[in-house]
């Protein structure tokens, strides 16, 4: 039996070739069992807000992008924020994970209510095992 | 002269009316009074020359008031002093030949000898130049500002776009550390390619943008019906597919000195927007107007399309890789593109919509 890191995780991101990347660091070092994709915010939210009752449904790591088209990772921080009872009831951390070297935007995503950390891409195996192993 | 005494030269060389007379010269400082009894005005030389009236042109307190472009706040002032009320203001004059200008100007009662106020009267000067300087310097700090705000935004779209394709290429080079098969190989060898065409695609969206600012622009007169009609037939066979009916009416501005391939541009990302976000249940229909208000020239494009949250989104809809529906084709340059377009040479583009309803552009060239 395979010893997995975690059961569940999510990713955000609408770059394509980045989920590739981390589906295949995921597998390669068994880090999570199941892996919930989302390329933009919206889709991320429905299916939250869908399965906020359910705790086995919901991931237990989330890396978040912050550039998506339709629905960003501002907007979702936002509208979960309402939700951060739940999220933190079943034990769900979220990491925004980005490219931007915008230190006001660094701030404002290490300063979020429900934001475990902010995490600089490209992401690193080492840094990706780290933040599986402490949700 | 010489016979005079020194003491009355001393005092002809401290006279003051002398003094005040070269002030009044040199700073062009006109002088007026208000005689509230007779009804008469009185303008001295000066400010008959700031006001450029001709010589036998009679002032008097009735057409006193031709010369202010705020004629209630002027009779405000010149009855406060009748009131007792003293006054020191920047105000908009208009010369003879109505030609406005700034100035200040001090106004006070005049009291007989008995006390009683029986008339006005102060000084001005053209502050004009001054005035008209400031809002220059107003106006240019607004550009800069402006052009700060696209830099600014601008940079961060460089360094996030090309450090995702940067990161993109170290995380492939850390994933694929060891390939122990072929298959690995193969889709490393992908993955590779993939990135070098989006590092591609991006050099490509940067480069037109900075082409905005850095090529010669040249104007052309531009005959604003004859450049529709290229961009209907580019696009003639989307427009059949979605069914659309175009309706234009450029009597109000047929043509116009522009950038021609900024003009087409702007057209063509209006247009193929206009098609891209139509609404599905509908026929589209696409409103483009011309006006002229204020002297300055505006084009109307307005489309029945499936519109946009302005509330949630109005701040990003001009940004670069904004892009707020769920589609392949979505880039996120070309509204970014054509307000840059506008912008450098001296105009704006705005937008109302509505989701479901519609949008509508309008771009002040």
């Amino acid at each position: 039996m395979v010893n997995y890191l975690v059961n569940k995780a999510c990713v955000i991101d609408d770059d394509k070739l980045y989920i590739s990347l981390i589906k295949m660091i995921i597998k390669k070092n068994q880090l999570a069992k199941d892996l919930l994709v989302f390329d933009n915010g919206k889709k991320a939210y429905d299916y939250f807000s869908k399965h906020l009752d359910l705790p086995a449904s919901l991931p237990e790591i989330v890396l978040l992008d912050l550039n998506m088209p339709i629905m960003d990772g501002w907007e979702f921080l936002d509208l979960m924020e309402d939700h951060s009872d739940e999220l933190a009831k079943s034990g769900v951390t979220i990491n925004v994970v980005s490219s931007t070297i915008n230190p006001v935007e660094v701030e404002k995503a290490t300063e979020h209510s429900i934001v475990n950390k902010f995490l600089t891409k490209p992401i690193s195996k080492e840094a990706m095992i780290k933040a599986f192993k402490t949700p | 002269m010489l016979d005079k005494k020194p003491n009355d030269l001393q005092a002809q060389l401290e006279d003051k009316s002398y003094f005040l007379n070269e002030i009044a010269a040199m700073t062009k400082t006109g002088s007026y009074s208000g005689n509230a009894i007779t009804g008469e005005g009185f303008l001295d030389p000066i400010a008959r020359t700031i006001l450029e009236i001709p010589y036998d042109y009679k002032i008097t307190l009735e057409n006193t008031l031709r010369f202010h472009v705020d004629k209630k706040k002027a009779l405000a002032l010149f009855e406060g002093c009748l009131k007792g009320i003293a006054f020191d203001e920047e105000i908009e004059m208009c010369k003879y030949d109505g030609t406005k200008f700034w100035v200040k100007a001090s106004g006070k009662p005049y009291k007989s000898s008995t006390g009683k106020i029986i008339g006005f009267r102060g000084v001005f000067t053209s502050i004009d130049l001054w005035v008209k300087n400031t809002v220059k310097a107003q106006k240019h700090a607004h550009i800069i500002s402006a052009q700060n705000d696209r830099l600014l935004h601008f940079a961060h779209i460089v360094s996030h776009n090309l450090r995702s394709h940067a990161s993109n290429l170290q995380l492939t080079l850390q994933t694929f550390e060891d390939i122990d098969d072929a298959t690995d190989y193969k889709l490393f060898q992908n993955y590779l390619v993939d990135i070098s065409s989006n590092l591609n695609r991006t050099l490509e969206h940067l480069n037109e943008v900075v082409i905005v600012h850095t090529q010669r622009k040249e104007q052309e007169n531009i005959d604003i019906e004859g450049y529709l009609k290229k961009t209907l037939s580019t696009y003639d066979k989307q427009l059949k597919e979605a069914n659309a009916e175009v309706v234009y009416d450029f009597a109000e501005l047929m043509s116009f000195d522009y950038v021609p391939s900024f003009f087409e541009s702007i057209i063509d990302h209006l247009m193929s927007n206009a098609i891209k976000y139509r609404a599905i249940d509908r026929d589209l229909r696409i409103t483009i107007k011309t006006k002229v208000k204020d002297g300055k020239k505006i084009l109307q494009f307005k489309d029945n399309g499936s519109g946009i949250d302005l509330a949630k989104n109005g701040d990003k809809i001009f940004q670069m890789y904004r892009t707020f529906h769920d589609r392949e084709d979505s880039l996120g340059v070309g509204l970014f593109l054509i307000k840059n377009q506008v912008e450098s040479l001296g105009g704006d583009i705005k937008v109302k919509s509505e989701l479901g309803t519609g949008t509508k552009f309008s771009v002040r060239f």
